[in-house]
């Protein structure tokens, strides 16, 4: 599905974290998602839109924009990935994660 | 995610256990790997990780089993360094007292004065886990919340100074995913909805804007889990797209979106 799509929406008027979103922008696809996710999330690539969440004008507005972009041939999905790969490491997490820990010295 | 530190490592066996929950991507199994991995570049550390994160999908039994097994090893390896779900960690918490409160002070379930850590569900509306959760919260020295929307939840939900919770985000595994391919020559615009059918996940919202929208050169694919609670739900989201250029998949049908599920849902059973 990934491979097979332009865009991904993720219209959840809830999210605690949202990755789908990476996953997503991983597949080089255009997400578009509501303002209900995280901004660390929402903040994270140039290629995400994101919109009100539960506002139905809002979201087919957007939609409605990416059809007409696809439609006159625009690149809307993209053959490489989308997200900042170190920023998304794992590695970035284990070193932040031990400095805190280390860091605070709890007693 | 709850982090508490009671002691420094050591250099002793640590045995970490990680029962996952229902997000293991974001806030169970791939942090506990992770943080573990952290540690081990510093200090030396046996590991075990056993996730019950298939439970989620055959339900309860499994789910029991996973967690008697992780138990028991735990027991059998005295370990001093114990990861677990909050559920489990507040049952230990809470059978201790009773038992103390009872005379049965010699028998220790859960020891205070080990590393532990504790992964718990963000999204915890119910008020029975709202009640476990509690009893963790009170009791951490640090905690570290995977988003500002969880860092949100735990100040306005349990009363926490904001600045008592940090934002660490975790990373991203790409390792098992295809390589994004070449561009579409098509000029109709696939859109995927990777969610489940409940309402706090929206699918409603995006089937209302595709009946608003004024372009229909469009194709929608929803592949999601059906949810038991709210069959009504999707019965409605069926019977609102009858017209409209929608497909919806149930993830349980559909290899791909399970092979998304097994990515996330990484067992590791060996020591790393």
């Amino acid at each position: 599905m990934y491979i097979d799509s332009d865009i991904i929406v993720i219209p959840s008027r809830f999210e605690s974290f949202g990755i789908s979103v990476l996953e997503g922008l991983w597949h080089g696809c255009t997400v578009v998602c509501s303002d209900a996710l995280p901004k660390e999330i929402r903040n994270s690539s140039c290629h995400i839109h994101s919109f009100e969440s539960e506002n139905i004008s809002d979201l087919a507005s957007i939609l409605d924009k990416m059809a007409i972009k696809k439609y006159n041939g625009d690149i809307i999905r993209f053959p490489y990935p989308l997200i900042d790969a170190e920023k998304w490491s794992w590695n970035r997490f284990q070193n932040e994660i031990y400095e805190f820990i280390i860091n605070r010295k709890i007693a | 995610m709850l982090l508490e530190k009671h002691d420094q490592c050591n250099n002793r066996k640590i045995l970490f256990i990680a029962t996952g929950n229902s997000e293991p991507m974001t806030g169970g199994i791939y942090y506990i790997k992770n943080i573990l991995s952290a540690f081990q570049k510093k200090l030396s550390i046996e590991l075990l990780l056993w996730p019950n994160s298939f439970g989620q999908f055959e339900r309860w039994i499994p789910f029991i089993f996973a967690n008697l097994k992780i138990i028991t090893t735990a027991l059998k390896a005295k370990s001093p360094f114990i990861v677990y779900d909050s559920r489990f960690y507040a049952v230990f918490v809470y059978l201790s007292w009773l038992l103390k409160l009872l005379g049965f002070a010699s028998i220790t379930i859960y020891q205070g004065s080990h590393l532990r850590l504790a992964v718990h569900e963000s999204c915890l509306k119910k008020f029975l886990r709202r009640i476990l959760l509690s009893s963790t919260l009170r009791q951490s020295k640090l905690i570290i919340a995977n988003s500002s929307i969880t860092h949100s939840e735990l100040v306005s939900d349990f009363g926490l100074a904001e600045d008592s919770i940090s934002v660490i985000p975790p990373g991203f595994q790409s390792d098992n995913w295809t390589q994004p391919s070449g561009l579409f020559n098509s000029t109709v615009l696939k859109i995927f909805v990777p969610s489940r059918y409940q309402w706090v996940k929206g699918v409603d919202v995006i089937v209302n804007a595709i009946h608003a929208m004024k372009c229909r050169n469009i194709i929608v694919r929803i592949v999601g889990a059906k949810q038991d609670n709210e069959l009504d739900y999707y019965a409605d989201l069926k019977r609102s797209a009858k017209d409209l250029p929608i497909e919806f998949f149930d993830y349980k049908n559909h290899e791909e979106m399970k092979n998304v599920y097994r990515f996330r849902y990484h067992c590791y059973s060996k020591p790393i």
